[in-house]
């Protein structure tokens, strides 16, 4: 086993002398194209992977950074465009074509056995075996070696569940070794770990990169990008707009090549003037890792809630409805001290959510328009043996539907057969019947169409003309930047920076979000 | 290859290591406790429970359910479940019996050929449905269990086969012995062994564990969710038929209605045996032992003269029982094994 890994070492080794004799790449792809029915979300991305050296990609949420990894594991095909691999056309039609190529992925979630050995996880679909069954011994003992060389001691026969999440990464680079990987992609791999598993695994990237594997390593934070790549490529909306080296880059420019110069696309918002103190938040700390987050929200004021996925965002939202209760803080609404601990708490106390993933939390799909409106009001819409009101529960459905300009056939339409975008309004419909002091929006616009979205932002912007405190949590820096009165910037469960809506500046936001993430680890 | 697993990576302390202590951390070793504690206070209430002749009762009680069992343990490993299997057993049964009615001369050999194919062919209906039209496999077996179940009623037409209508010798394959255990016996625990080391020893039984652990990470690393699914259904059909030829020797008589309670018996087996119900975890071992508890907790509430129908609730509670040790204690000392190794590794 030690042995012929030593001999493919040596293999790998002249095969990158002849690659680089050549000036070919290890992996390279040409003109990539990648389209979801009518969406395209990579166009023509050229992409080179060489040995030994760690080139680095960049992007904002939804630019096809994820769609480009997959299609080097073999999950998904490029519709158009090819794959070289030392500079002969390669296809790459499922899983196993991607490893017998020597491609290895570590994705953003690792996609382990919680029940299975580390060993085994490390060799899972492939274990050795003698005499046709499977040699135990060697396994133990090959995933052993491999967790010694990066320097991991975890007993090999643990199941993965009783692992921390930086030891599964470790554990997933272990398997990436074990099928002699020439290529290393690591989607996000700092994205879930402390800075110091961070150093760990730079540390590993560096010493796999000396062994002239070509990596492949996806990063949200600039910072990394730039120390960890030798070269740095940028993606935006499923375009190359960037191809350098990383010496040659500051942080900067490669935020202004994230976000591009792209004309600003406008919002209809309605000039609203700022009320008097509605709610105001002071030390909430929960969730494993937000802490010390306070800030006041005033009547007619849209707060936007922006930061990377992970930065806080989503779970402070979670802590302002009673979903995960805080484990400190303070939360006053009017002059009331209010304890939220359930959903049902923040209704009463005037707050609704409208959640970020609409299929799961939001709308039960195959119910008709009204009764997904109606779902949070039932009880006062119940006479006193608790039978519902049919004709008023109709008529306020019919009332928020028309308000939010539904295009439904009427009420009693299943929403599984209304677009996306009118799914949307439907919910906002329903968070708004209660009549809501303080509305959260969590991602409100997400994967529906143009017109929908300027038509949602058209619908909040009035609703904070009429009163009504509303937090926006979004990914679209451009787009709680036109709907937003005043911005916090979340990072690692903080708030970093607060921008009132006249110092409104895209780079600085990003900047405030991405850059100097942790400054803990100081890269040389 | 110098280098043991041992001694590269020190277990963390908090966890055993060596044979004999991984032996007595095995979920199996335990289950045999509870089995050896169930039958000493039988045992102190009812000395009979230790004859022979009794012993041998509750071993080929146990063997038929241990077989079945065997087949559903891998089919829940890989997180489906077989609602299917007493339907299964009962058209093997029939169909092998009104054969050998019709050819009593014919040889015991294509008896279980008949029998075999009947099972493998009704498992092959279940492996269409869940891996081929992807239909969730509670429902596809609670479907197929209907269909069996009927298909038998209607084949058999009200009809009973007794003991009498079949040749001798098909009913003397229950009374063979070997080294005075029963041969039934015998072939119920090799194919637990071999079962037990398909699933430990080769690429298929580990690709269980891994597509009942996490499915979506099986298609990451290239496991074919249909092949291995279409595996355990057809498995499961071909031990079944088996059980159904096996069922006829044993019994004697046989018609449309027998084995009503075997899906629960099997599927309880196993769950007690600690196969995790979610799939992943368990073992083919521990469903067996788990048969066998059953069978005990049968005989010994015969034996005390409990009235029959607290079988059924004492069945029940020695699941509930089993499921709520796992979640209370199990699963905490699983959770103060994994803190105390962080902190060791802080150290």
């Amino acid at each position: 086993m030690l042995r012929s890994r030593g001999r493919a070492g040596a293999k790998k080794r002249i095969v990158n002398l002849i690659s680089e004799f050549f000036g070919v790449s290890a992996i390279e792809l040409r003109g990539v194209t990648k389209r979801f029915g009518p969406v395209e979300v990579l166009s023509e991305v050229d992409l080179s992977l060489d040995a030994g050296k760690v080139h680095a990609l960049a992007g904002e949420n939804g630019a096809g950074k994820s769609t480009l990894v997959k299609i080097l594991a073999g999950i998904h095909q490029p519709d158009a465009g090819e794959i070289q691999r030392d500079g002969v056309e390669i296809a790459l039609n499922g899983v196993s074509d991607a490893q017998r190529h020597g491609i290895a992925v570590v994705h953003q979630h690792p996609a382990l056995f919680p029940d299975l050995s580390v060993a085994e996880n490390v060799f899972v679909g492939r274990q050795p075996k003698k005499h046709g069954r499977i040699d135990w011994a060697t396994m133990n003992a090959g995933a052993a070696d491999l967790l010694a060389g990066l320097r991991m001691a975890i007993d090999v026969r643990l199941p993965v569940k009783m692992l921390s999440v930086a030891e599964r990464q470790g554990i997933e680079v272990a398997k990436a070794l074990s099928i002699d990987a020439r290529v290393l992609v690591l989607d996000e791999p700092t994205s879930a770990i402390s800075a110091r598993e961070v150093d760990r695994l730079f540390e590993i990237v560096r010493r796999l990169k000396a062994q002239g594997v070509a990596i492949l390593f996806i990063s949200h934070f600039i910072e990394e990008i730039l120390s960890l790549g030798d070269d740095v490529t940028v993606l935006r909306s499923g375009r190359r707009v960037l191809t350098a080296r990383a010496s040659e880059l500051t942080p900067e420019k490669t935020v202004r090549a994230m976000i591009g110069a792209d004309p600003r696309k406008f919002f209809p918002k309605e000039a609203a003037a700022i009320g008097a103190p509605l709610m105001s938040v002071r030390g909430l700390a929960g969730a494993g890792f937000v802490t010390d987050i306070g800030f006041d929200l005033h009547k007619s004021e849209i707060l936007g809630f922006f930061g990377l996925v992970g930065a806080g965002r989503s779970e402070v939202a979670e802590m302002l409805f009673g979903i995960t209760p805080p484990d400190r803080g303070e939360i006053t609404i009017g002059a009331r001290t209010v304890h939220l601990h359930r959903p049902q708490e923040a209704m009463q106390a005037g707050i609704s959510l409208l959640p970020e993933d609409r299929h799961q939390q939001g709308l039960v799909l195959p119910f008709p328009i009204r009764s997904n409106e109606t779902l949070p009001v039932l009880r006062e819409l119940s006479d006193r043996l608790g039978l519902i009101d049919r004709s008023r529960e109709a008529e306020v459905a019919r009332d928020f539907t028309d308000r939010m300009h539904v295009v439904a056939t009427g009420v009693e339409q299943p929403t599984n057969t209304l677009s996306g975008g009118n799914q949307q309004k439907v919910l906002l419909a329903k968070w708004l019947i209660p009549r809501p002091l303080v509305l959260i929006l969590d991602q409100p616009t997400r994967g529906i169409d143009v017109g929908a979205k300027a038509e949602i932002h058209r619908i909040v912007s009035r609703l904070a003309a009429e009163g009504t405190a509303i937090i926006l949590i979004g990914d679209d820096a451009e787009e709680v930047m036109a709907m937003a009165d005043r911005i916090l910037v979340f990072r690692n469960g903080r708030i970093a920076a607060e921008f009132a809506r006249e110092s409104f500046d895209r780079e600085a936001i990003l900047l405030a979000a991405a850059h100097v993430a942790r400054n803990a680890q100081g890269p040389a | 290859m110098s280098k043991s697993a041992d001694t590269i990576s020190a277990p963390a302390s908090g966890m055993r290591s060596g044979t004999i202590g991984r032996l007595l951390h095995a979920r199996e070793f335990r289950l045999a406790i509870a089995l050896f504690v169930i039958g000493l206070l039988v045992t102190l209430r009812e000395p009979r429970f230790l004859q022979a002749s009794n012993l041998e009762q509750v071993a080929l009680s146990a063997t038929l359910v241990c077989i079945v069992a065997v087949g559903e343990a891998l089919v829940i490993i890989a997180r489906q479940v077989d609602l299917s299997v007493g339907a299964i057993v009962a058209m093997s049964a029939f169909v092998s019996a009104s054969w050998l009615e019709a050819n009593p001369n014919g040889p015991l050999v294509l008896v279980f050929l008949i029998g075999c194919g009947v099972g493998l062919a009704m498992g092959a209906g279940n492996a269409l449905l869940v891996a081929l039209f992807r239909i969730p496999a509670i429902v596809a077996t609670l479907g197929t269990l209907a269909i069996y179940r009927g298909g038998v009623i209607v084949y058999a037409g009200g009809r009973q086969i007794s003991a009498t209508q079949l040749p001798d010798s098909y009913g003397h394959i229950a009374e063979i012995a070997f080294l005075g255990v029963p041969i039934l016996v015998w072939l119920a625990i090799a194919l637990t062994l071999v079962f037990g080391l398909i699933a430990r020893f080769t690429q298929v039984g580990r690709n269980l564990y891994a597509l009942g652990s996490n499915p979506e990470g099986a298609r990451f690393a290239g496991i074919g969710e249909g092949r291995h699914i279409a595996f355990v259904f057809l498995n499961s059909g071909l031990l079944c038929g088996l059980v159904g030829v096996l069922w006829g020797a044993r019994f004697g008589t046989v018609d449309a209605v027998i084995a009503p309670d075997l899906n629960l018996q099997a599927i309880s087996a196993a769950v007690v045996g600690g196969v995790s119900i979610f799939g992943g975890s368990g073992s083919v071992y521990g469903a067996a032992i788990g048969a066998v508890i059953f069978a005990v907790l049968q005989n010994g509430v015969q034996l005390l003269g409990i009235n029959q129908f607290w079988l059924q609730a004492v069945v029940g509670a020695a699941i509930l029982v089993t499921v709520l040790f796992y979640s209370l204690f199990a699963r905490r000392a699983e959770e103060a094994e994994r803190m105390s190794r962080h902190q060791a590794k802080r150290r």
